[in-house]
Parts: structure tokens; C-alpha cells; sequence
């Protein structure tokens, strides 16, 4: 599964990770999914069919225990999901108590689930064997 | 207007800030929330400041995207690197200081960096350099404002340069942040 978050030396955005086994990796941080993306990611995939806007703002305030994630925050984070192909959007005709507009519905995409996987392996693999919790040395 | 729906300027200064896409359904969002939630639990006033604090939150999104212009940042660096030719060329038949043909070269010189920056925008140490240049053109730009504030005479073309490389600067350090190696799609 690391394979995949591999890329090429000399890649300019590259950083040096190092394993439990004292391997090199040369992953691509821009490749990974930044902390918020993968939230809002999986507040996505928790509301199933009813992730809109608001409903998604609501579950990351809820999850990250943060009542001050903003709405512009998390509305272009998923306009950029969606640019990337990681999520894809549907329009559901409006309400009365919406004053009759519409509401748009997001879904996981493959590529994002696939982005997900990746970064749980990712992580998963980096984790293995270190001591929880971390040990801190001053 | 009444106290179950938000203030209409409200709304327009919110529409202002989307792009055409969302200017339906981000509002239809509000809304439903101000109209079903916030107004029974808040009251009608704080509802509206609620409200207010929604449609500010979309705003650095729109101030952020206000300077992301490749097209326009690449012709701006080229008129710059023009402009800074010519000064350069007359500073050199006037005699002029050799301080004033070096300012006229880091002019030139920075729109050249900038603009490889844009065409090599897989290498991040053009990139990072091309920023850090933009702290010189606006302490370039500053002096030249300063100058003709202070100066006895009004010269329109340091005015039309000095803002040409304020807005340079704004423009690379909004754009080239923005500008990656592409991305290679999810397997």
C-alpha cells in the first residue's frame, strides 16, 4: 500500500519519512490528503446519502470537537475535493423551507476512497511499533 | 424582510463571495438553517448575527482567489521586464548612478524569475525564490511612492511602474503558492 504514496527522487515536494525498520521512504506530502480533507472525507462517507453542506459541517464540528470550524472552511474544502475527483456532487431540487433552492448532495468517489485507503496504510505502516503514549524527551 | 428570513443584503454580500455554482445552494443552506434552527433558538436578532458570521467566513476564500492569475501575473512581469529594460537602457545613456541601472536590473531580473517560475512550476526552489524576490519590489514600490509624494515633480511612469510591481508582487505571492507539480491520478 506504501508503494503507492511513493513517488520519484527529486520530486520537488518530497520529504523524507523514515519506518520502524529504519527504511527511507520518499513519499509525496502533496499527494497525501491534508488532516481536514481526510475529516471531511469521512464525514462524507458517515452521512451516507445525506451529506450536503451543512450536514458535513455539522459532523466535523461534532467529530473534531472544534465549534469553530467555519462554514466557508468546509465548503471549499469540499468545492476542492470535488476539483480533484475525490468526491462527486449531485443537485436535489429545493424545499419550501429552503425558499425552493436547490441542495447539493456529495458521495465519495472511487479515487477518493482509494486516497483514503492510502493514507490509512500510510499511517497504519508508520505507526506500527512505536509506543502509545508517545514518549516525549526533554 | 421579515424576522424568519435573513436581511437581503445579507444575502447579497454572501452571493458576492461564491462562485456561480454554489450561489443556489450554499444560501438555500443558510436558509434552511436560519429560518428552521437559529431563529426558534436564538431569536430573530442573534439569528441574524449568526447569520452574519456564516457570510463572513466565505469571505478569505474569495480575497485568497482575488490574486491567483497566472495569465495576468506572466503579463505583468513581462511589461515589468520591459519597463525595467527601458529605465535600465536610460539610466545608461543619461549617466545616471550605478545604484539606479541596478534597481532597473533587479526589476528585469525578478520578472525573468518570476516568469520561470510560472513555466517550471515543478521546481520549488524557483518558486521560493520568485516570493522571496517580492519582499525587493515592494520595498522598490514603497520608495517609489514615497518618492513621488515627497518629490517636486509628478512622473506618471514611476507611478504606472511602482504600482505595476505592487500588483506583481501581490499577484506571485497569491499565484505561485497555488501552482504545483500536477497530480498523478489515484490508482
Amino acid at each position: 500500500m506504501l508503494r503507492n504514496a511513493i513517488c520519484r527522487p527529486g520530486h520537488p515536494d518530497t520529504r523524507f519519512l523514515t519506518s520502524q525498520l529504519g527504511i527511507v521512504y520518499i513519499v509525496c506530502m502533496s499527494e497525501l490528503l491534508g488532516i481536514f480533507e481526510q475529516i471531511v472525507l469521512l464525514a462524507v462517507v458517515g452521512l451516507d446519502d445525506g451529506a450536503y453542506g451543512r450536514a458535513v459541517l455539522r459532523e466535523v464540528q461534532l467529530a473534531s470537537e472544534q465549534r469553530s470550524v467555519s462554514a466557508g472552511a468546509v465548503y471549499a474544502t469540499l468545492d476542492r475535493l470535488e476539483a480533484k475527483g475525490l468526491l462527486s456532487s449531485r443537485l436535489e431540487e429545493g424545499t419550501p423551507e429552503r425558499a425552493g433552492r436547490a441542495r447539493r448532495f456529495y458521495r465519495l468517489t472511487t479515487d477518493g476512497a482509494s486516497a483514503l485507503t492510502h493514507v490509512r496504510a500510510t499511517l497504519e505502516r508508520l505507526w506500527q511499533g512505536k509506543q502509545w503514549p508517545l514518549e516525549v524527551f526533554s | 424582510m421579515n424576522a424568519m428570513t435573513p436581511p437581503a443584503w445579507m444575502e447579497r454580500l454572501l452571493k458576492l463571495f461564491l462562485s456561480v455554482r454554489d450561489r443556489d445552494t450554499v444560501p438555500g443552506d443558510l436558509y434552511e438553517e436560519f429560518r428552521v434552527t437559529k431563529v426558534p433558538e436564538l431569536g430573530a436578532f442573534r439569528a441574524k448575527l449568526w447569520y452574519l458570521r456564516q457570510v463572513v467566513s466565505f469571505a478569505p476564500r474569495q480575497f485568497g482567489s482575488a490574486f491567483v492569475h497566472p495569465r495576468a501575473l506572466a503579463l505583468l512581469c513581462g511589461f515589468t521586464a520591459l519597463c525595467g529594460a527601458w529605465l535600465g537602457a536610460m539610466d545608461l545613456r543619461l549617466h545616471h548612478p550605478r545604484a539606479q541601472v541596478a534597481i532597473a536590473a533587479i526589476i528585469v531580473s525578478q520578472a525573468l524569475l518570476t516568469l520561470c517560475a510560472l513555466r517550471y512550476s515543478m521546481s520549488l526552489l524557483l518558486r521560493a525564490l520568485a516570493m522571496l524576490g517580492c519582499c525587493g519590489l515592494f520595498w522598490l514600490a514603497a520608495k517609489a511612492l514615497a518618492g513621488l509624494l515627497h518629490g517636486a515633480d509628478f512622473e506618471g511612469y514611476i507611478l504606472l511602474i511602482a504600482l505595476g510591481l505592487l500588483v506583481q508582487a501581490l499577484l506571485t505571492l497569491g499565484t505561485l503558492p497555488q501552482l504545483g507539480p500536477p497530480r498523478r491520478p489515484a490508482s
